[in-house]
Formats: structure tokens, C-alpha cells, sequence
């Protein structure tokens, strides 16, 4: 019985180290996002753990084994911190952020090594931003290369073009020299010979300016100020999609 | 703009999250899939979980399961205390036999001998119905006072002992609540893009039995054996599309069929009598 309550209590202890360090970790990364001020983070991490405990054997007995136990843990954490943001985000921003400048006035030299863990992380984002596009995945990465003027690889025209590479590969070509509305012409003709669809370069440009919102939309949740037309280029361009 | 309706679950977000982070994304349920094209919030969510369980430490495996193997540990003490019950039990039978054997008494061998004619005069009562009965009744009228304490005794004795074998027995097909709940949860479920267990989800087990399912891709994949204490028994990894049941004590059994990504894929029952 001793033996039982013994490692019954160091299970507790684990399973409470580990929680606290995927709530940790949840909340840090909406302080880099900037959505939760990092005065906040003791406070909202507490808020979390405490929402966890109340509500452990609810989360656990809803566990069907489908993925990962930690990758679980994680959903249900962010969705309580998302919870969290949505009730206080309004007390947050009205106090005055002196002591916000405080912590940002503290910045030293491994603010470089934190900003690289950041562009990481963020294209660690994008590529799966980009993976729920599902079947129009490769037209969208195709599309916006182009856009951006991101010098395309063959399979990123295969992957759209199928048998009809060679064709896409001549329209494509000098992109350098073209403008704008010549480039959504060029893939409005694109569209019609792969997919075998009669549309204009507005229609293109529109398109385009679609799946851009839908990115940054999913990307930037609930601080829109993080990413930018410009980012996805940036982004597009860093990582080898 | 149907699969804006209804949003996924903590669960389903983090399947769609360990399927890209692992590359597998296609292999998610096409509903899924739709729904994600759709919905920027769960969308949303879903790239926050990937990001976040990106080179996240694994849990060593659900602490619930910890729990349970503690529990599993009682069960085992009480399991101990049972067999020395049921030793004890059986010394103090075999005891009352050595000193008490009937067919040793000669009043009772000779009462044996006029046992016959006794159920014929108890069959023309009515009293007895069988001649079983009845014998056992003579017996008892022959047995001295001291004898029939004994008797009464050993009876009890094996009473009891029948009843903790019963008990014993139902105790290995107790359902175990934790798998019995991945296996509800399981039935007319997806079962992977290209894996389809052929196997009923409850098959009772002969000799040469065996689970089967449809393998085309040679998918690696791993087939988990619990029994209902929810302790595993057995665990193969294959890629083949059946595999033969080993010889197993009578008993509820279950068996799992997962994935090379730790997909649970399907849970099935054996009922071994």
C-alpha cells in the first residue's frame, strides 16, 4: 500500500512538472506573438494549470488514443490559454504598459539567438499553413512563388502542371521582365490550360489576394499586426516548400 | 461550406498537428481535411498545436496508465491473498478426507452396500427423486455425530472453494473499463486511409485463430495484446496482413492495431473460454 501511494505520489509530481512546462511553453509563444503582454505570464499560466486540474479527468477520459498524449495535452492547453486571451485581452491593453517597456528596455545580446528561434518557429507555421490547403496546396505555392518573383523549382510546376509541365514551363518563363497585371495574365492562361478554365488576370489577382488573407488570417489569429503581404514572400523565400 | 459547422475536437487537432508534423498530413480523414480548407479558426488552432508540438519531449505514455499499473499491483496482492486462501483450503480437505474417509468405516461400506434397497423403499415414499439423494441421505443417518460435523465441514469447504474458483473465473472476463471505452469508441470509426481490419471487432478463440486485416501498402504496423487487467501480454511488429493468436488461459482479452506513426487504428476483443 505504501509502495502504491509512493509512486502514485511521484506520478503526480510528474505528470505536474510536465504540465507546467507545455503551459510554459504555450504562453511563452503568444508573449513573442505580442498577444499577451509578458507581465501577464505568471498569471495566465496559473489560470491554465488551475482550468487543467479542474477539468483533468474530463480531458483524460475524452482521450481516444488517435494522437499523440502530449500533442493532446498541448491542443487542450492552447485552447484554454485562447480562452484566457479572450476574456482578459480587454483588461491587458487598457493599463498602461510602462512596465511592459521595462521588460522590453531588458533586451540584450540573446535577443538575436530568441529573434532566430522566432523566424523558425514562424516558418515552422507557414509550412503548415500552407499543408491545410489540402489538394490546392501546389497551386497556391506555385501561384505566390510566381507572384513573388521566387525563382520555381520543377517540382513546384510538376506538382500543379501533372503531364503538362513543359507547356506550364514556357508560359512561366521570364517572370523578371513582366508587370503585375502581366504576371496574373500569364497564370490566368496558366488556369486554363492545366485546368481548363476560362478566367481573367483579375481573376487571378483576386485569387491570389484570397489564399494571401487566408494565410495571414490563420497565422497572425489574433494580432494582426505580425505578418504582412510582404512576410509571405519573406517566408516563402527562406523555406524550401 | 457544410464542414464549417461542426469543429474539431482538442483530439482531432492534435491528429491533424502530429500528421504534419510528421508528413502524413494526406493520410487524415478527407472531412477533416475539408473542414480545415474551410475554417480559419480551427485552422488557426491547428497551426499553433503543430508549431508547439514541434520537438516537444514525449510523454513517457499517459500517466493515467501509471495509475492504472498501480492498481493493477492490488489486484495482484489480492489475487495472492486468494491462492493462499484457496492452499489453505485445500490442506484442510485433504485433512478432513485422510481422517475421515467413509469407505474406511465399515458401517458406512455396509450401509453403501444397502444403499439399493433403501432408495427403492425411498422411491416408493416419494420422499427422494433420485437415488443419488438418497444414498447420500443413508450415508449421513449411518455417519456418527462427529462425522457428520466433518461432513458439514468439508461440504462448506468445498463450497467456498467452488465459489472463489467461480469468482476467480468471472474476474478474467471483467471488462476493463478503459479498453472497453477505446473500443466503443473504435466501432465504425475511421480505421486508417489504407489499412481495413477484416476481423470482427469481438471473435472468440479456437485453436490456429487469427486477426486479419487489409495491409495493400506493406504499412508497418504494430498489433498490442492486453488482458482485461489492461496489462499487455504481447506486442509484434509486422507488416504482413494477419497474425495467429497465441495459445491463451480462458479469459477476456483485447488487441490493438496501431500505426508506424502510434495511430491507434483499431481495438478488438478475444474471448478465450
Amino acid at each position: 500500500m505504501q509502495y502504491s501511494n509512493q509512486s502514485h505520489t511521484k506520478v503526480q509530481e510528474e505528470f505536474f512538472n510536465t504540465l507546467k512546462e507545455l503551459v510554459s511553453k504555450t504562453v511563452m509563444r503568444y508573449i513573442a506573438r505580442g498577444i499577451i503582454p509578458r507581465r501577464e505570464q505568471e498569471d495566465v499560466e496559473t489560470a491554465i494549470i488551475e482550468k487543467f486540474l479542474i477539468k483533468r479527468e474530463k480531458i483524460e477520459s475524452s482521450f481516444q488514443g488517435k494522437a499523440k498524449i502530449t500533442t493532446y495535452y498541448i491542443a487542450v492547453i492552447n485552447r484554454m490559454c485562447a480562452e484566457v486571451i479572450r476574456k482578459e485581452q480587454k483588461h491587458w491593453y487598457t493599463i498602461n504598459d510602462q512596465i511592459d517597456n521595462h521588460y522590453h528596455q531588458q533586451a540584450t545580446v540573446s535577443f538575436d539567438t530568441a529573434k532566430q528561434t522566432l523566424v523558425t518557429e514562424e516558418l515552422l507555421r507557414f509550412r503548415a499553413s500552407l499543408m491545410l490547403f489540402n489538394g490546392i496546396r501546389y497551386k497556391v505555392i506555385l501561384f505566390l512563388k510566381y507572384y513573388f518573383d521566387i525563382p520555381l523549382t520543377d517540382s513546384d510546376i510538376k506538382n500543379y502542371a501533372g503531364d503538362k509541365t513543359e507547356d506550364a514551363r514556357k508560359i512561366l518563363s521570364e517572370r523578371a521582365k513582366l508587370s503585375k497585371a502581366e504576371v496574373n495574365e500569364k497564370l490566368a492562361t496558366l488556369v486554363s490550360i492545366i485546368e481548363k478554365k476560362e478566367i481573367k488576370g483579375d481573376a487571378v489577382r483576386m485569387w491570389i489576394n484570397k489564399q494571401m488573407d487566408t494565410i495571414l488570417c490563420r497565422m497572425n489569429g489574433r494580432n494582426n499586426s505580425f505578418h504582412c503581404k510582404e512576410t509571405i514572400g519573406l517566408m516563402l523565400e527562406m523555406q524550401n516548400v | 461550406m457544410q464542414y464549417k459547422t461542426q469543429h474539431l475536437n482538442p483530439e482531432q487537432i492534435a491528429r491533424v498537428a502530429d500528421a504534419i508534423n510528421s508528413g502524413t498530413y494526406d493520410q487524415i480523414p478527407e472531412n477533416m481535411r475539408n473542414h480545415l480548407l474551410e475554417c480559419d479558426d480551427c485552422a488557426s488552432e491547428v497551426i499553433n498545436v503543430t508549431e508547439l508540438s514541434f520537438n516537444t519531449r514525449n510523454i513517457s505514455y499517459p500517466f493515467k496508465d501509471k495509475i492504472v499499473t498501480t492498481q493493477q499491483k492490488n489486484v495482484k496482492k489480492i489475487n495472492s491473498k486468494t491462492i493462499i486462501g484457496f492452499a489453505a483450503a485445500a490442506t484442510i480437505i485433504s485433512f478432513a478426507i485422510l481422517f475421515n474417509i467413509p469407505w474406511n468405516d465399515s458401517e458406512t461400506v455396509q450401509s453403501i452396500k444397502e444403499t439399493p434397497k433403501v432408495a427403492k423403499s425411498t422411491e416408493q415414499n416419494n420422499i427422494d427423486s433420485t437415488p443419488q439423494i438418497a444414498e447420500e441421505k443413508q450415508i449421513k443417518k449411518n455417519q456418527s455425530p462427529l462425522q457428520k460435523n466433518t461432513t458439514k465441514k468439508t461440504e462448506k469447504q468445498t463450497k467456498k472453494t467452488n465459489q472463489s474458483q467461480d469468482n476467480k473465473l468471472l474476474a478474467y472476463y471483467k471488462p476493463n473499463p478503459n479498453i472497453e471505452k477505446l473500443y466503443e469508441n473504435m466501432q465504425g470509426n475511421y480505421r486508417g486511409e489504407s489499412i481495413e481490419v477484416t476481423t470482427l471487432p469481438e471473435i472468440k478463440y479456437t485453436k490456429g485463430t487469427k486477426i486479419e486485416w487489409k495491409n495493400p501498402d506493406k504499412h508497418t504496423l504494430y498489433v498490442e495484446l492486453f488482458d482485461n487487467s489492461g496489462e499487455k501480454i504481447k506486442e509484434i511488429t509486422t507488416n504482413d496482413t494477419s497474425y495467429h493468436i497465441p495459445m491463451l488461459q480462458p479469459g477476456l482479452y483485447y488487441w490493438k492495431l496501431i500505426n508506424e506513426n502510434y495511430d491507434l487504428l483499431f481495438v478488438g476483443k478475444i474471448i478465450v473460454k
